[in-house]
């Protein structure tokens, strides 16, 4: 038996031929009849017509087969499974439940390690895996071939005043050429300019899009506008487009770096921030390493000081993509194993029902065997049936994953890298009907082919009777070993999961933290440079803060 | 264009497939041998066109209705020959009892007609 779909192009050659036959045997019959070769040969092709459209409309008539076939099959299929709304019911619940899982975390995967940054040249980012001060960085920068290097600080904490309440807000620190070597552009205004992080040329800040909606309203003239910073004046000179979130989501601002070499403490030592670059051209992920490896001695060398020995020796550089997403590939691809077998039980499940109702249908499918349709045919309709089945377990298993994604995004720890990119997009749609039609496939394939093996006479004979065929028993028995097999897995990592979470809970800090309390209190970093009045600064807050409990206790 | 073709093929279907599997009660035939039968035996009245042929053709083998070989003929060139299969066989038979009635009735309806409205 042909496949209905696939020999299409054979198809075509052989119409082609066919036709030019047909037009060969009448040029001919008109030639025996006295005609001209030319003639004979036009007027023959005159009385065929058009042979392109004859060929057309004729392969036409094979197109439609297996899509008149399908269309006959599904409206079969929906007609048995209204006829049985339990058996659907349950089947399609649990699919959905299987299916919407695999959907929602498929989603974080593809949101967190599949998609690539949101950037210029993605593939050409890398990242140094230790931190560096500011010294190294400088350094390297001159030094480097491979890369254009550039440093950005972890997320920092800013205190914003002077424009209504007093506000502390996420920001960075980065090179001047940190947008520039992205390949980013302000939505606003405009990103550093080379040199801005020297000091005295530092008074820049850019605003994240979020920042400049909430707290600034929006304002169309905010560019050039002062705002105060830690007690430090500085000028908005951009704000960046709303899908700009690097280095995490959480960021609200950016200042360029402080490369002041003057205040060796801070330049060499305090300022331990991220290294991120773009390799040049022609240049390489090995190369790059190469280079890192040359350049320790040159860094160290310009210490002031004697630096240990093993300072950044396992330092190396990565793709930028692996540098952010770091051990949460590890715990996600986890993740999706466990989802995945949890639609395996599901699968399972669903096979076993579809095997018990098998037995029910032995008569059908033995009046169709003996009617003449084809094992081909009856398979093809059972497994319509089942990837119906699971294609409504799969439109359902998308509304278990949006609220489950919902979920997930919140209990999710908020530095999770890339959260915010995830969602579910088309590439996640397209993988959940993957997902139903295969599903389909593997849970209607067993219970089908345990069908096909019924005995026709055997079945036929027995008039209503349902015969259960050991075929099919062996069929559900494995499945349910196999069933029992993989929930045993699951529950034993989930129980694992549960007991280390519980472990953790129990683990005592030391103190008895009940009626304990805590604040965080941030002076901006310029009122603490003058040494001293941070000092007492906090001498006092925690005088004033012990009086008012012993006046509380004493009450 | 294709429409067009399409629309004659639908409305010859019934009696086109009916000649087709009569012509081939005689013997495996090719296409353009099929078209020379059809029109030799209705004594050059009906013209098949190749345009309808074809298609009702391949229809019919779709349908396991006849079943289809590259052969080489006489001439020394192949040829697609189409042989009537069990389930064809059965298809003329029942194509004929119901051509048999239609044209009866249409023979009721036109022939007496006048006979009848002077009784």
């Amino acid at each position: 038996m042909k496949s209905p779909w696939g020999d299409g192009e054979e198809r075509k050659k052989e119409l082609n031929e066919e036709i030019a036959s047909h037009l060969q045997m009448a040029a001919r019959d008109r030639e025996a009849r006295g005609e001209s070769a030319t003639h004979a040969r036009a007027a023959a092709q005159r009385e065929l017509g058009n042979a392109g459209v004859i060929q057309d409309v004729t392969h036409d008539q094979w197109a439609w087969t297996w899509l008149e076939d399908l269309l006959q099959d599904l409206r079969y299929a929906a007609r048995t499974l209204r006829k049985n709304p339990g058996f659907t019911m349950v089947a399609v619940l649990t699919l959905a439940l299987g299916i919407g899982a695999n959907t929602a975390i498929f989603s974080l995967v593809n949101g967190v390690l599949l998609r690539p940054l949101p950037y210029a040249q993605p593939d050409r980012l890398v990242g140094a895996t230790q931190y560096y001060p500011k010294g190294p960085l400088v350094v390297m920068r001159q030094q480097s071939r491979t890369m254009e290097l550039v440093g950005v600080s972890d997320n920092k904490e800013f205190n914003l005043t002077g424009s209504g309440d007093p506000v502390r807000l996420i920001g960075n620190s980065v090179a001047a050429d940190f947008f520039s070597m992205l390949g980013a552009q302000a939505a606003m205004g405009r990103t550093f300019h080379d040199g801005e992080d020297q000091p005295d040329k530092d008074r820049a800040v850019i605003l994240s899009h979020a920042l400049w909606e909430q707290r600034f309203n929006a304002d169309p003239n905010i560019v050039g506008k002062w705002i105060t910073l830690e007690g430090e004046g500085r000028e908005i000179v951009g704000v960046m487009p709303a899908d700009f979130r690097f280095p995490s989501p959480k960021t609200e601002l950016w200042v360029p770096l402080h490369l002041d070499p003057r205040n060796t403490g801070d330049y060499w030592g305090d300022s331990y921030m991220a290294l991120i670059g773009r390799l040049r051209p022609g240049a390489t992920l090995e190369q790059a390493r190469a280079e890192l490896k040359t350049m320790r001695p040159l860094v160290l060398a310009a210490y002031a000081w004697r630096m240990p020995d093993n300072s950044f020796a396992d330092s190396s550089i990565v793709s930028l993509e692996e540098a952010i997403v770091g051990d949460a590939r590890g715990k996600l691809l986890i993740l999706l194993g466990a989802v995945s077998l949890l639609l395996l039980i599901a699968c399972a499940n669903v096979a076993n029902l579809l095997l018990a109702r098998a037995t029910t249908r032995e008569k059908e499918v033995a009046v169709r065997v003996a009617l003449g349709a084809s094992c081909w045919r009856i398979l093809r309709q059972l497994i319509t049936e089942s990837v119906l089945l699971s294609l409504l377990g799969g439109a359902l298993g998308l509304g278990v994953a949006v609220g489950g994604l919902s979920i997930l995004k919140a209990t999710l720890p908020p530095d999770t890298p890339r959260l915010v990119d995830v969602a579910l997009d088309g590439q996640v749609l397209g993988f959940t009907a993957l997902l139903a039609i295969l599903t389909g496939v593997i849970f209607g394939l067993v219970p089908a082919l345990g069908a096909l093996k019924v005995d026709m006479t055997a079945t036929l004979k027995s008039g209503g009777q349902r015969s259960a065929t050991t075929g099919n028993h062996r069929a559900s028995n494995m499945l349910v070993v196999g069933e029992v097999a993989v929930s045993i897995i699951l529950v034993i990592a989930a129980g694992l999961l549960v007991k280390s979470l519980w472990i953790l809970s129990g683990t005592s800090p030391g103190f008895r933290p009940e009626r304990v309390v805590t604040a965080r209190i941030t002076p901006n970093e310029s009122f603490c440079e003058v040494s001293g009045r941070c000092l007492a600064f906090y001498n006092e807050l925690l005088e004033r803060a012990r009086c008012r409990a012993c006046g509380t206790s004493q009450l | 264009m294709k429409q067009r073709y399409q629309n004659r093929i639908e409305l010859l279907q019934g009696t086109l497939d009916l000649l087709i599997l009569q012509t081939l009660r005689w013997g495996a035939q090719h296409g353009y041998g099929i078209a020379l039968a059809i029109r030799a035996n209705s004594g050059d009245i009906l013209q098949v066109d190749t345009g309808s042929l074809y298609p009702a053709l391949h229809r019919l083998e779709r349908q396991k209705r006849i079943a289809a070989e590259w052969k080489v003929s006489e001439n020394n060139q192949r040829v697609r020959v189409y042989r009537l299969s069990p389930a064809g066989k059965k298809k003329l038979a029942s194509e004929r009892s119901r051509w048999a009635q239609i044209s009866q009735a249409i023979a009721g309806i036109l022939g007496p007609a006048g006979e009848e409205s002077e009784a």
